[in-house]
This record gives C-alpha cells, sequence and structure tokens, in this order.
C-alpha cells in the first residue's frame, strides 16, 4: 500500500471508528510513516537507528550480504510490512531452511496480526497508528516474505492482470520492465531485476512482482514461486475494503467499544453507508488515489486534511529538548516500532526461526541492541 | 549472531589477514594466489549453489535456473584455476567491478544522508579514495602491466574485511523482548 490508503484511507476509517479529527490525523500519519522512517532520516535527527521501518533502495543496496545484515532486513521487512501469518506453517516440502523461508510468507489475520493490534492498547496515537500500518499491509502483501528470497517471492513470465471489460472478465499478460514509468493503460510496469540469489535484496517482499500489491484497483494472477505451480488469484479493491474495515472494527477496539480484537472481524456495518463511495475509489483505475481519497476523509470529518510531510515529525522533534524528545510525536513513534520490532523478532526467534535474529528477554542485564532500552524507559514512565 | 557464527567470523577473519600478511611478505607470489583464492571462491559457490538447489530451489517454480547457475560457477572456478595468464585479466576485472560498486555505493549514500542532514562526509571521502585506488589498479596493472600493485589493493581488501569481521564478531546483536 501507497500514501492513499495508509495517510488518507486510515484517516477516513480513524473517523468512522470514532476518533475526533484532531487525532485522525495523529494516527494517520503514524500511519504512513513506517514508509518513510529509514536509518538515513533517524540519522539527521540523531534518534535510534534500531527504529528504522523501512530502508531506502540505497540502504538496502549497501546492506552487508551476511546473516547479521539480512536478519536486520527481515526484522524491518516482516515486523513493519509482511508481518508472518504462521510461524508454525506446516509444509510438506524442503529442509529447515526452507520451511523457515516459507513460514515468513505474509497473510492477513494470523496471530501476530492480533498480537500487533493488542501492543497498541492503552498506547500512544502514535502506535494506533504504527499498527493500521501493519494490520493494511498484511492484504497488500499477502503471498509475500519480508525476508529476501528467490524460492518465496520470485515470480516468473506467467502474470496476468484481470479486468472487465465491456461487461465481461477477461485477462491480458503484464510486462514487467526497469525503466522509470508505470504504464497501465498498456500493462506494462516496473519491477526488480531478476536475480537467482537466495539473499538477493531483488527477491525482497513484492519486489518482483512491482508495485502491483500497492495498487488497490489491480486485480491479477500469477504463479507464485512457492504454489506449486498452481496460480494465485489477487482481487486487490476486496482485499482493500476487506482491510479498512478491519481497520474501523481495530481502532474501535483500541478506542475500547470491545472487549478483544479477534481475526476475520469486519466493521462492515459502519462502512455500508459509504460502501459504494468507497468501492469506487478502490477499483478507479490510478497508480495515486490520495485526491479521492482526501476528498472523501474532508466530506465525512468537515475539516481539512494537510498533505502528508515527514517534515512535521522533524522539526517537532529537531527542536524539542533531550528531554522531552520522547514526547514528541516522532519520539512516540519510535517508541512503537521499537516494540512492534522486539514483539516481532521475539516470536519469529520463539518459532525456531533464526531469520530475523536473536531476541532476548529483558531479565535485569544489558545484554542487546542498547537502543531497545528506551522500551525499559517507557514502560516504567507509564506505571 | 549465535557463538559459533561468531568464531567463523573470527577464524575467517585471521585467515584473511594471514592470506594478507603473506602476500605482503612475498609479492611475486601474488598473481597466481590470487587467481587461487577467486577461483576457488568461484568453486566453491558453484558447490553451493548446486546443494541449493537440490535442498531448496527445486522446490520452487523455476528452480533449474539455479541449476544451471551453480553449472556455470563451477565451470568458471576450475577456468579460472587453469589459466593463469587469462586469469590474471580476470582478477583485475573482478577487482575492478567490486571496487566501482563499492566506492559508486559509498558517493550514492552519502548524498542520500546529507539530504536527510546526517553526517555524510567521511562517507564520501571514503568512496573517493575507493574509486581512486580502482583508477590506480587499473593504470597500474593494465597500461603499466605491473600486476604488484593488484596484489597489494587485494591485500588491503582483505585486511579491511577481516577488521570488518572481527569488529562484527563482538557485536551486540539480539533484539530486547521486553514484556
Amino acid at each position: 500500500m501507497q500514501l492513499d490508503f495508509h495517510y488518507y484511507a486510515t484517516y477516513c476509517a480513524a473517523y468512522l471508528a470514532g476518533f475526533r479529527h484532531e487525532e485522525c490525523l495523529e494516527i494517520c500519519y503514524s500511519a504512513q510513516f513506517p514508509d518513510n522512517c529509514t536509518r538515513t532520516f533517524l540519522a539527521g535527527v540523531k534518534a535510534p537507528a534500531s527504529a528504522a521501518t523501512t530502508q531506502t533502495n540505497m540502504e538496502l543496496a549497501d546492506v552487508d550480504p551476511t546473516p547479521v545484515g539480512l536478519q536486520d532486513i527481515t526484522r524491518i521487512w516482516a515486523s513493519f510490512h509482511f508481518l508472518p501469518f504462521d510461524l508454525y506453517a506446516d509444509v510438506k516440502k524442503g529442509g529447515k531452511r526452507y520451511k523457515n523461508k516459507y513460514r515468513m510468507i505474509c497473510k492477513p489475520n494470523g496471530e501476530l496480526v492480533k498480537d500487533t493490534v493488542n501492543l497498541a492498547v492503552g498506547k500512544s496515537l502514535q502506535a494506533v497508528g504504527l499498527s493500521m500500518h501493519v494490520l493494511a499491509d498484511t492484504w497488500a502483501h499477502r503471498y509475500f516474505a519480508g525476508t529476501p528470497s528467490v524460492v518465496i517471492n520470485s515470480t516468473n513470465h506467467c502474470f496476468y492482470e484481470v479486468l472487465e471489460k465491456d461487461g465481461e472478465w477477461t485477462q491480458r499478460p503484464i510486462e514487467f520492465k526497469h525503466t522509470p514509468g508505470e504504464d497501465i493503460e498498456n500493462a506494462k510496469y516496473i519491477n526488480t531485476v531478476d536475480s537467482n540469489d537466495e539473499n538477493s535484496i531483488m527477491n525482497l517482499g513484492h519486489g518482483r512482482a512491482g508495485h502491483l500489491p500497492d495498487y488497490s484497483f489491480m486485480r491479477y494472477k500469477y504463479l507464485p514461486a512457492w504454489n506449486d505451480y498452481q496460480y494465485i488469484y489477487k482481487d486487490n479493491p476486496e482485499d482493500y475494503y476487506h482491510a479498512f474495515c478491519q481497520m474501523i472494527y481495530a481502532m474501535k477496539y483500541l478506542r475500547g467499544e470491545s472487549e478483544s480484537f479477534e481475526t476475520e472481524v469486519y466493521d462492515t456495518q459502519t462502512a455500508a453507508p459509504h460502501e459504494e463511495e468507497i468501492k469506487g475509489i478502490l477499483n478507479k483505475r490510478q497508480t495515486d488515489a490520495c485526491a479521492d481519497w482526501k476528498a472523501f476523509g474532508e466530506k465525512l470529518s468537515g475539516c481539512e486534511i494537510p498533505d502528508f510531510t515527514v517534515e512535521t515529525f522533524r522539526k517537532e522533534y529537531a527542536e524539542s529538548p533531550e528531554d522531552e524528545k520522547d514526547d514528541t510525536g516522532l519520539g512516540k513513534f519510535i517508541i512503537a516500532a521499537l516494540a512492534q520490532k522486539s514483539m516481532v523478532t521475539n516470536r519469529i526467534y520463539k518459532s525456531g526461526n533464526l531469520l530475523a535474529g536473536y531476541s532476548v528477554e529483558y531479565d535485569g542485564k544489558k545484554s542487546g541492541i542498547k537502543d531497545f532500552f528506551k522500551l525499559l524507559s517507557s514502560g516504567k514512565e507509564r506505571e | 549472531m549465535g557463538k559459533m557464527t561468531r568464531i567463523r567470523n573470527l577464524l575467517i577473519a585471521f585467515a584473511m589477514i594471514a592470506i594478507a600478511i603473506a602476500l605482503f611478505i612475498a609479492p611475486q607470489y601474488g598473481p597466481g594466489i590470487i587467481v587461487l583464492i577467486v577461483g576457488a571462491g568461484l568453486i566453491v559457490g558453484g558447490i553451493s549453489r548446486l546443494i541449493f538447489y537440490i535442498t531448496m530451489a527445486r522446490h520452487m517454480v523455476g528452480g533449474m535456473k539455479t541449476f544451471f547457475h551453480g553449472i556455470l560457477f563451477l565451470d568458471l572456478g576450475v577456468f579460472m584455476m587453469s589459466g593463469f595468464s587469462v586469469s590474471e585479466r580476470l582478477v583485475i576485472y573482478y577487482l575492478t567491478i567490486i571496487l566501482l560498486v563499492s566506492g559508486g555505493l559509498d558517493i550514492i549514500r552519502a548524498l542520500e544522508s546529507r539530504n536527510e542532514g546526517a553526517s555524510w562526509k567521511f562517507r564520501l571521502v571514503s568512496g573517493i579514495i575507493t574509486l581512486a585506488i580502482m583508477v590506480v589498479m587499473i593504470v597500474g596493472a593494465i597500461f603499466m602491466n605491473n600486476m604488484l600493485i593488484v596484489v597489494y589493493i587485494f591485500c588491503i581488501g582483505l585486511l579491511y574485511q577481516a577488521a570488518d569481521k572481527i569488529v562484527s564478531a563482538f557485536r551486540k546483536t539480539a533484539v530486547i523482548y521486553i514484556q
């Protein structure tokens, strides 16, 4: 997903969930920010590098292709963009190494989505926004893994767009290219370069499928590397609508309207009066739906939604005194990001999978990456 | 990083330092040894690709490509170790590509960091020095026919990587989980 859904659509879902306009803005800002919070950005404001929630292309190219470097990539992409569906999935092929990769495949409604939403209970609005980013991406990025892997994430030439033409459903082959410019009229899209190296960053997430999972209007079918030569059909408009309704349900829970958060529950009732308009936006063939979502959000709340800019967080954080940085928007986002990364890494590690690295439970000794001790001080302050 | 990985990193680092020192002491044997090392690396790469095919890639759509890559790497490694005169030229190309990518990446990352207000000067200087080393190597090895310069650059690269492995072997890498 991209800015249109993470920022504007999350604003709409938050508003429908009952948050006030100002709260919605804080939530949607932090729902978009996981796509902007790179190590380079954090270095620029002298914030903890371990709170990075994404990587620039150059940062990825610069990663040391050792297990430690790959674990760092996996921690970032699996925690925030490709939440694993089932860390104990039974797959009847391959050895332990293959199974570990297979178990990183992202899908919606896994146990980790529940853990992610529950982690935001009683926390800041920034934590709510961050958890909505993770939840929404489980729908867009389903069937891909947040770790470099050719055996899971690669695709081949069997890739078709499914579209309605003159009232009939038809399909046409998709041509992938490596030069700038998406051509949705002629089904020519950018993707990463083919690489047979298991650990190549070209095989990270949905890179080989280009931006297709990020476009709400897109319906496509393809042969994923892991699916035994069986086609998978991906219906983005349907998935995105589910994501929207699940966000409303999750945020109502985070506001205290229900006692527990269950998977496979969608608040379609709240969305129903707007269903036609929402589905209209989702189905419109455009690579950027910001204007439509913004107009819908402003109609809902009657308030203006400012454009997203990373400067909002940067300026406030940079200008705050050292002892007040944790109380800024970015400070709260950093704590939420560290908590999410720590939780997901722990779950993956506990499943016997070392792809995201080692996780140590805090026992009073300082024996891990020091950035994470921020969680300790933030927890004490809450108490 | 587990204890075994840390120990393995340290052992590899010490082996790299030993090779670098040996090459500094007897540079006349350098070109042949470098060809052997790069050739052996390609053979190991080929074998590991074949193992990867057997254990993982055969389960994926289009996995046969990995098998052919493995054979190709193996073949290239054997070729390199059998024909020294041609292989020296291959080593120069190999090092040139590595230095070009590494230096170029450093410079681009420095510019990216500068745009975000992060520290960038050290990285920029590092990139420029890497590219300068590449130019010196090309001029020395190809135009002045002096392979010793390639040997020294290879040694410096080995020492740098060894230092990096030693530092990373002692780095804390575990993520702390606080309930």
